[in-house]
């Protein structure tokens, strides 16, 4: 029996993310989740796309793949479908997830596909110093928008609720054990977990800092009539986002997972069959044949 | 060769029936022995608009459709007025006079009869649809084909889907349209070839590629529709799962190539298939794959571009975009089939070559040939091989003295692949440049090392045995034109290598892809008629390109013409990228969106050779 994991065996490299950055606790939080459900790092895969946030599978020593900007998501979903035996692991910031990467969030959401997605939400585009991004608040001044922001920030809660996620949940970076566990929560469902954690820019977020953030949170477990069984209640406090922001679990059900009928007759994952018998497909060949 | 050739030509409007009416024939002709294709002329919409299906019936297999039509059917007055150009002496005319009122008939020896088809299925048989198998009997009685062939053929094309009633209404309808033929139109009949081939295959060439990915391990497709692709998606979407397979069907190609690249990076040998406008989406991801050494595979049956073009029409057009797109340098491997068992053959290949080389293959078809039906010689499964090139087990993996490196530097380029769930293997792929482990780096001299040894895989596939090697054929070559067919067995349809014997010609042409067996028709054409005599090299590996073989094949040439079905001659520009041949290339083009015929490409043959 081996000894189980630390988070400093799940750790590689040094971290590029500023001092302070909110990324460091959402890795830190990956890592404690990895921990508690026991997995080995040859089980889990790691998927990202680009952007600060998307640098988290160069610093986890898991499987990993670091992709291309906005396309997390469809890589995340191949992984686990060729092999359901993995814990599949995306995350991202909000520029990669919902401006380049949207039109995949509400597929993989509604596909309900078993894999865990965390949105690094800082509501700016960092690795390129500055600018709005789809999450950022309505007359936010950065350098891509000088008067303010002019448009409608994406609500991502009540999004993947509406596409069809079945695990929805935020978390925030200053609470690094209580976001571990809502991750261990995320892995475990089954079904396509969305998990929003606040994960603040300390260099070029000057509004949206810690302390504003801080203002805002609040556990949604302590609200009267919580029950994360009721889409109602979820959608209620989605929609109160920009208001007050939610932390805990919103919404969790269990349905039809992507391709478990067929992952149900195959139990050898499509990437680990044997397929040297190449020749016994030539029975396919007899519909088309004249002997 | 072809000896004695019929083509048989259905017009009507979309939504007439006219595919069923086809496929129903071929099925009978199939039976009976012959070699026959197919050419549909499809619009892009489910109703309205001309529409027609040509089937050639042959006494060799052939793979060239004929401009000129002996049997026409037609059901409205579009098409009566559209294949009116393609008669010839000889001609017969049916046309269904309850539709076709505006009768212009043209100056040539061709019998019309008027019939009132439609008419006749409502008041026979209750339903219009029936006036397909009313069609099929006339042809049946104009043939003079074999009846129990007949009635195999309906039997197979509808009994399984529609029932036994059906069938047997379908069989009286059919049994009605030849005895009305025969008995009350008094019609004239042509006579059909006579073969017997055996061993033989009938299908498209989007069917081979199905049976090539399965038989070839493929155990994950994800792709979005689109024409004419969407065969190879939909038959996977069925015969995958049942293989220990899965599939997706993706919101855009960008999704689908991904979450192939993400397949592939768990070890599922996996493809997509597109054609343009889904390969232009798919350009980044092909550098991902190739950056990240994920082996996926990308089948294109091209269609006439750009943007949306036409997208039930043919060309090849894409020379360009499988070779160049996305930004960077990048190994990729690019295959071009030629006919329905080098679809099935390269398909296969396209699988090796991409765990082989960690890289993509983007795999060329084209919409002639991915859509229409050839009677082939059998696919050979007897050569097939898997090779998975350098992915390790978990047993090698974890021997005491062995380090994995991912992306380690070897000398032919290609590392040690582990994928996700053995122990052992735990490492970073990544898109990102990066050191040996995976992990990101920005090291200028890592840069070079690692770029270098990325590039290096094509030189190395240069001499892959799992590369097809180009075809020759024609003046000078160990293979006559039709050689590939004489015994009917696949052994012959494979490429030859075969290199040309002696310069007793001059002339030399290249193509790629469908052209090849169109042009193995024009040289037995200009044979016939003591026309000039060409050697021939088909490309079937566009990158790696052949460049030494070419340059061999050139040397001993006054003239090398390239065939194409594009505007600026992008096969042939490809050519000159790599060999100095620009005085003796010259080009002929085709871009209606029409494949060419062996007689057109017969005579801008001798065109070439009068001007000369």
């Amino acid at each position: 029996m081996t000894s189980p994991l630390t988070t400093k065996d799940l750790s590689c490299g040094k971290p590029t993310w500023c001092p302070g950055c909110g990324d460091f606790a959402v890795l830190n939080a990956v890592q404690r989740a990895i921990i508690e459900l026991g997995l080995k790092k040859e089980e889990v895969a790691c998927v990202t796309g680009i952007g600060c946030s998307s640098k988290l599978s160069e610093y986890l020593d898991t499987y990993g793949f670091h992709t291309i900007h906005g396309r997390s998501l469809p890589i995340a979903t191949g992984v686990k479908l060729a092999n359901p035996q993995l814990t599949v692991i995306d995350a991202g910031g909000d520029g990669d997830g919902f401006a380049i990467g949207c039109g995949h969030f509400v597929h993989a959401a509604r596909r309900n596909v078993d894999i865990t997605y965390i949105l690094m939400n800082n509501q700016i585009y960092s690795l390129t110093k500055g600018q709005a991004s789809p999450t950022s608040d309505r007359g936010f001044i950065t350098k891509t928008s000088p008067e303010g922001v002019e448009e409608t920030p994406i609500n991502v809660l009540f999004m993947a609720l509406t596409a069809g996620a079945t695990f929805v949940a935020s978390g925030f970076s200053s609470d690094v054990v209580g976001l571990g566990k809502i991750i261990a929560r995320g892995i475990k469902h089954k079904g396509f977990s969305f998990i929003n954690v606040i994960s603040p820019c300390v260099t070029f977020n000057k509004l949206n800092t810690y302390d504003w953030y801080k203002r805002c949170v609040y556990n949604v477990e302590d609200e009267p009539g919580y029950d994360p069984l009721s889409y109602d209640f979820a959608l209620k406090t989605a929609l109160e986002y920009f208001e007050r922001k939610p932390i805990g679990v919103l919404f969790e059900c269990e349905t039809q997972v992507f391709r478990e009928v067929i992952m149900s007759r195959n139990p050898i994952p499509p990437a680990r069959q044997d397929i040297s018998d190449a020749k016994k497909y030539s029975a396919l060949m007899e519909q088309y044949l004249r002997k | 060769m072809i000896k004695h050739s019929v083509n048989i030509t259905i017009g009507g409007e979309a939504g007439d029936g006219i595919l069923s009416a086809g496929e129903i024939l071929c099925k009978i002709f199939f039976a009976t022995g012959l070699g026959l294709c197919t050419y549909k002329n499809f619009p892009s919409r489910i109703r309205g608009g001309h529409t027609a299906y040509s089937i050639r019936i042959a006494d060799s297999l052939c793979e060239s459709g004929d401009p000129e039509t002996d049997i026409l059917l037609v059901f409205d007055e579009e098409s009566f007025a559209v294949h009116n150009r393609e008669l010839k002496d000889g001609s017969i005319v049916i046309y269904d006079s309850t539709k076709v009122k505006n009768v212009v008939k043209v100056d040539k020896k061709v019998d019309y009869y008027a019939v009132a088809i439609s008419e006749m299925a409502v008041s026979k048989f209750a339903k219009p649809m029936y006036k397909n198998t009313i069609t099929v009997g006339f042809i049946a009685a104009i043939l003079g084909l074999n009846e129990k062939a007949v009635e195999d053929g309906l039997e197979k094309s509808i009994k399984s889907k529609k029932g036994e009633d059906v069938f047997k209404t379908n069989l009286e309808a059919c049994r009605f349209g030849a005895n009305y033929y025969k008995n009350e139109l008094k019609g004239r009949t042509i006579a059909a070839p006579s073969a017997d081939h055996k061993n033989v295959v009938m299908m498209t060439g989007n069917e081979a590629i199905i049976l090539g990915a399965l038989t070839a391990g493929c155990k994950f497709a994800a792709a979005y529709p689109i024409s004419p692709a969407t065969e190879i998606f939909e038959a996977l979407c069925t015969l995958l799962p049942k293989n220990g397979g899965t599939v997706m069907q993706a919101e855009d190609e960008i999704s689908a190539i991904c979450s192939a690249i993400g397949a592939g990076f768990a070890g599922a040998r996996s493809m997509t298939s597109t054609s343009g406008p889904g390969i232009s989406l798919m350009a980044e991801a092909l550098g991902l794959a190739a950056c990240a050494e994920v082996p996926v595979v990308i089948v294109n049956v091209q269609r006439p571009g750009p943007s949306t073009g036409l997208p039930t029409k043919t060309e090849q057009g894409d020379f360009y975009h499988a070779l160049f797109s996305t930004h960077g340098d990048i190994p990729r491997i690019v295959l071009m089939a030629g006919d329905v068992n080098q679809c099935f053959d390269f398909t296969v290949k396209a699988f090796n070559l991409a765990e082989v080389y960690q890289c993509p293959v983007i795999l060329l078809s084209e919409q002639a040939l991915g859509q229409n039906k050839f009677v082939a010689p059998a696919l050979d499964f007897s050569t097939v091989e898997i090779d998975r090139g350098k992915l390790k087990t978990e047993e090698e993996l974890s021997k005491p003295d062995y380090k994995f490196l991912r992306y380690g530097f070897t000398a032919d380029g290609v590392s040690d692949r582990a994928i996700p769930g053995q122990a052992g293997g735990v490492h970073i792929a990544s898109g990102n440049e990066h050191l040996e482990s995976g992990r990101i780096t920005e090291r200028p001299d890592i840069r070079i090392k690692i770029t270098d040894k990325r590039m290096k895989k094509i030189e190395e596939a240069k001499n892959s045995r799992h590369l097809p090697k180009p075809v020759y054929f024609g003046a000078g070559c160990a293979q006559t034109p039709f050689e590939k067919y004489s015994s009917g067995s696949a052994q012959d349809a494979r490429p030859s290598d075969g290199v040309p014997r002696d310069e007793s010609s001059p002339l030399g042409i290249i193509c790629a892809g469908h052209n090849a067996g169109i042009v193995r028709e024009a040289l037995e054409i200009l044979a016939a008629g003591n026309g000039p005599k060409f050697a021939v090299m088909q490309i079937t590996s566009i990158m790696p390109l052949p460049a030494d073989e070419i340059s061999k094949f050139a040397s001993g040439k006054k003239k090398v013409l390239v065939i194409e079905n594009n505007f600026s001659g992008q096969l042939a520009n490809i050519i000159k990228m790599h060999i100095p041949i620009h005085d003796k290339i010259s080009s002929i083009l085709k871009y209606d969106g029409i494949a060419f015929s062996a007689k057109e490409i017969a005579a801008k043959l001798s065109e070439v050779c009068a001007q000369n």
